[in-house]
């Protein structure tokens, strides 16, 4: 178009287009979240009783309304060898329909307000390029895929700072204002905690020698991923075609109750040392000081002690990184040649082969799928207890066109 | 004539768009309309009654973290064993898992409650879907609402009188509580029509009397009796008051055990099941529980229990075995150190009836539910030799009857096998563990008692002190079926461990020690110890066997299995019955005041008085929760920050 008009670019630049939109969208309610209701049940006797609901709903609440800017491009050069598609998004979405939560003396667990301000910022790159592009020999295309999230709180309400998401026992997932989507919330080592004193910061130990948890909770991390990476290759060559994608993400944390409960049954592989051991920590002398532990524990003992506070233990112990490179997929498949087809009355047919889930390269989580999460119906993402390893599948597909 | 026909014909449609938009309006509300909910109109106050009584009657979930982990600990009933070492609440240490829990366990049984009185409420003010006994229904939902207020408030404290309306609520003192709970009573016994009778279906409604009006009407007299005695140190004219007027006669109060306040258990996992049931808690007995029943009544245990038993009872003044060195003595348990290798020779015939006897396996109330942990009795005693734990002796528990202390036992901890087993203690017998019982809130013996104390202080009550004890003692022992031991239990004159008889006319004060005889654990050899009876400097009176001691040692003791939160408002309010420390082997850092030097006497900084906030409150309601820490003062939200009716030192 530029040249079309006179105008001057370079021979490689190819194709440029500059988009930007905004969008202003509305959400509703779940059905019957309007009234305050009864529910009639029976009693373990069969008699009829009644209870309340745990949310106080309000018909006076109004519609969410998102707002979303996003702003792009897209180019091309090189004969469109190489395309660059570069996006970055911004969404606001207020008068969210929270159930924030109220004191359970008011009578319910939590109110239905419109309240919040949750914003998704981030930026999305997709780089094409065909590397080599020769009809008749090997041709090779690689994509690469960025993406970067960013999920914050900018408020939620006047009175409430922190919103619950989701949890388990002494892990508690929770938004919170001013910070990222998905604080995760646990008990920690018991360490000295007196910045005075030279054993600052060490583990501080029972009078047996092993570690203790907090009573309270701590905030221990984020279940946010920093970004994330794909990167599919795609080779074809006379007719076979083979492509596969690799697919990193970076950041976040999860904590994983099946490898504490590994961990204090002795399964998990990083109890195979099955000798004695002294924890590296201090106990407290009884006068205000603390001295070296010196108490040899077992090690099923260390791990036991890890494991028995709470009942998914030391929350810290078990809170890994969840980042994870993976080869998600794999798929080879083969262009039956046009002189095999010519006679019979299918115009293409293709015979293809594919696997999904393939082979986790690298993770923190001990051999757990950092995607096999627990609350799977809701956003808190960064725990998993015993879900069901996720699956990996081949398939074998046949295509015809008549 | 086109254009006509089609703006005619545009017109047309306008109408019926705008027809059908109109007509449709109505169906929004239906549209809205949950077909699976009741409205108010719809629910019945019963059905909200019902779930409150059944909400308290705690699922295994809530009553495990509340009564076994938390009452029971504080109450003296049992060792705080189940919790983990070194102990939770009775260190002064809290969980919040488990305080969140029975917070909103409570909330929704209050909240029902509220549910209930309003729509009750809001009936009668309109005169419609009134039957005759919703009156009556809305005085029985105030009543039970001020027994939900008052362990909330006996728990943590601080909390609201006027919530449960869908925004956060004031907190208000523990005072305006306790009046306003007080009022609530006088009002709704005074307009019970015990004239009323429901109909069979309601009556299904109310799992403890029925919705017999008699029955509520005396029920609700007698917590009048309850409260207003808990405010006997802090507001005596309040509680002198309160107390006179809802004891003017006795027809009128809960005296009988056919009028307990019970509700039946059932084994399944619901609001039913129950409170001492799950089979992984030990529940073994405290040292409290032992000092108060051993020697009290005078009956000899070879006479309570079967002829095979008579060879393990030991002399009356046999401490057993003394082994210092495995069991700790930084606590002022005047026992501490001995263990008794047989069965005491005299002991409350309560006691075999609540625990059971080591190696019993036999008896068909023996708790086996764990294998091997609840039946074997051989355990053994360790020396530390280097960083290696030498076997020094094999120790047969079975027949015996001993307690385990609370508190850190530091070293001593994995030298003594003997107490951190189920096979060699004393624990709760089956028949509370199979939710086969009745759960009683309120008993009639503690009307006796708590007009015995009446007595005593002086207050216009229509019982004599020495009657009203009696019969209290009458009442339990009738409630267990142990009527028999009774004239002479009622007689005793000998002294438990803490120095208190049962003779109601026998004052006589303990002498300061007691000769008893003991053998060396280890080396056999034979020896006399002079044994003191504890001093407990947090009963102001300075008295081992006033008649205020006698009271409270027969209340403690009646209340036990079924009302352990008592037990620890009595504790909190008086200081009675004796509670020792918790053993101080390894400092507790959730007991910073009790050390080497303060071990020996007791004080109310050793002893939990409440439990703290929930975590989430103050996220939850900060307003509110700024009240309640301002009403609480001292060290605000903490364990041992007594409340208002408590002894502050």
């Amino acid at each position: 178009m530029i040249r079309k008009t006179g105008g001057n670019v370079p021979s490689w630049f190819t194709y440029g287009k500059l988009r930007a939109s905004v969008a202003e969208v509305g959400n509703g309610l779940q059905p019957y979240q309007l009234y305050n209701t009864y529910s009639i049940g029976k009693d373990p006797n069969g008699n009829t009783n009644a209870s309340t609901g745990s949310t106080y709903y309000n018909a006076d609440v109004r519609s969410e309304l998102i707002k979303s800017t996003e702003i792009g491009t897209e180019l091309k050069f090189l004969q469109n060898r190489i395309g660059l598609d570069i996006s970055w998004y911004k969404t606001n979405a207020t008068r969210q329909l929270l159930a924030i939560p109220q004191d359970a003396l008011s009578g319910y667990s939590s109110k239905m307000i419109n309240a919040g301000n949750i914003q998704n910022e981030g930026v999305e790159v997709v780089l094409n390029t065909s590397l080599l592009n020769k009809p008749g020999a090997l041709n090779w295309d690689m994509t690469v895929n960025f993406s970067k999230n960013n999920n914050k709180i900018i408020a939620l309400t006047d009175e409430n700072h922190t919103y619950g998401l989701g949890g388990y026992d002494d892990v508690s997932i929770v938004a919170e204002t001013g910070r990222n989507y998905g604080e995760i919330y646990g008990t920690k080592f018991l360490r000295v905690d007196d910045p005075k004193s030279e054993d600052y910061g060490r583990l501080l130990l029972t009078s047996t020698g092993l570690p203790k948890g907090t009573s309270d909770k701590y905030d221990l991390g984020n279940q946010q991923a920093d970004y994330l990476l794909g990167i599919t290759n795609h080779f074809s060559f006379k007719g076979f075609n083979l492509s596969f994608l690799l697919d990193g993400r970076f950041g976040g944390k999860i904590f994983s109750a099946t490898y504490a409960a590994m961990e204090a049954a002795g399964t998990a592989g990083i109890t195979a040392n099955r000798g004695k051991m002294v924890v590296n920590g201090v106990i407290e002398d009884g006068k205000g000081g603390y001295v070296e532990n010196t108490t040899e524990v077992t090690t099923e003992e260390y791990w036991k002690a890890v494991q028995s506070s709470g009942n998914v233990g030391i929350v810290e112990a078990n809170l890994y990184d969840a980042t994870n490179i993976r080869l998600r997929n794999v798929q080879l498949s083969y262009n039956l040649p046009q002189k095999w087809l010519q006679k019979s009355p299918v115009q293409r047919a293709s015979l293809g082969f594919s696997c999904n889930n393939v082979w986790m390269i690298s993770s923190h989580l001990h051999g757990i799928d950092p995607e096999s999460v627990y609350a799977t119906g809701t956003n808190a993402v960064g725990f998993e207890n015993a879900a069901p390893p996720t699956t990996r599948s081949f398939m074998f597909n046949l295509s015809l066109s008549f | 004539m086109n254009t006509i026909i089609k703006h005619t014909f545009r017109y047309a449609c306008w109408v019926a768009a705008a027809s059908l938009v109109l007509a449709s309006c109505k169906k929004f509300d239906e549209v809205n309309t949950d077909p699976t909910a009741a409205n108010e109109d719809q629910v019945q106050v019963e059905y909200l009654i019902n779930s409150a009584i059944m909400g308290a009657q705690m699922n295994p979930d809530i009553a495990e973290r509340s009564f076994v982990l938390y009452w029971e600990v504080a109450g003296r009933q049992c060792a705080d064993f189940d919790a983990g070492a070194p102990g939770v609440i009775s260190v002064g240490n809290y969980n919040d898992g488990w305080t969140t829990n029975y917070w909103n366990g409570q909330a929704g049984w209050q909240t029902r409650i509220n549910s209930a009185i309003s729509i009750a409420e809001s009936r009668i003010e309109k005169n419609e879907n009134l039957k005759e006994y919703t009156s009556n229904l809305l005085q029985v939902a105030r009543i039970w609402r001020v027994y939900l207020m008052s362990e909330m408030a006996d728990n943590w404290g601080p909390m609201a009188i006027d919530g449960f309306k869908g925004v956060n609520p004031d907190y208000a003192s523990v005072k305006d509580v306790y009046y306003f709970m007080l009022d609530e009573l006088k009002d709704a016994t005074s307009k019970l029509d015990v004239s009323i009778k429901v109909p069979e279906k309601v009556a299904k409604d109310d799992p403890a009397f029925g919705f017999n009006f008699t029955k509520w009407q005396k029920y609700g007299n007698s917590m009048r009796l309850r409260l207003a005695m808990r405010l006997s140190e802090v507001d005596g004219d309040k509680a002198k008051a309160e107390f006179e007027d809802a004891a003017k006669s006795l027809d009128g109060l809960l005296t009988d055990n056919s009028d307990n306040f019970a509700v039946q258990e059932q084994d399944s996992w619901t609001d039913l099941a129950g409170v001492m049931s799950r089979s992984w808690d030990v529940q073994p007995m405290s040292v409290t529980f032992r000092n108060l029943a051993v020697g009290l009544g005078g009956i000899n245990s070879a006479d309570q229990l079967a002829e095979s038993f008579a060879k393990y009872v030991k002399p009356a003044n046999d401490l057993g075995l003394r082994y210092t060195d495995y069991f700790p003595l930084k606590n002022n348990d005047p026992n501490a150190g001995y263990w008794l290798d047989g069965l005491p020779n005299t002991i409350d015939p309560r006691a075999y009836v609540i625990f059971c006897i080591p190696g019993d396996t036999l008896n068909s109330n023996f708790p086996a539910q764990n294998g091997a942990y609840d039946k074997n009795t051989v355990r053994n005693l360790y020396k530390k030799v280097g960083d290696e734990l030498k076997l020094v002796k094999s120790v047969n528990a079975a027949f015996t009857f001993n307690a385990r202390i609370d508190g850190d036992w530091g070293e001593k901890d994995q030298l003594n096998e003997l107490v951190n087993y189920g096979g060699t203690m004393p624990r709760l017998n089956m028949r509370f563990r199979n939710s086969t019982e009745k759960r009683v809130f309120f008993g009639a013996w503690e009307t006796y008692f708590l007009l015995a104390e009446a007595s005593v202080r002086g207050w216009t009550v229509p019982l004599s002190g020495k009657t009203a004890y009696e019969d209290g003692i009458k009442a339990s022992f009738n409630f267990w079926g142990i009527d028999k031991y009774l004239t002479a239990y009622l007689g005793s004159k000998t002294y438990n461990n803490d120095g208190t008889s049962v003779d109601w006319d026998h004052t006589t004060e303990p002498p300061a020690t007691r000769a008893m005889t003991f053998k060396d654990g280890i080396t056999g050899q034979a020896g006399t110890a002079q044994i003191k009876y504890p001093a407990n400097a947090l009963y102001k009176a300075g008295k081992k066997n006033d008649h205020l001691s006698k009271i409270i040692t027969q209340k403690f003791l009646a209340q036990v299995p079924w009302v352990p939160l008592e037990n620890w408002s009595d504790h909190r309010r008086l200081g009675l019955p004796f509670f020792e420390n918790p053993t101080v082997e390894k400092a507790i850092t959730t007991l910073p005041g009790l050390t080497d030097g303060t071990y020996s006497e007791a004080s109310i900084k050793f002893q939990p008085q409440r439990l703290k906030y929930p975590s989430g409150l103050v996220n939850q309601n900060p307003t509110g929760y700024q009240q309640a820490v301002d009403f609480l003062g001292g060290a605000g939200d903490a364990v041992l920050t007594p409340l208002w009716w408590a002894q502050q030192q």
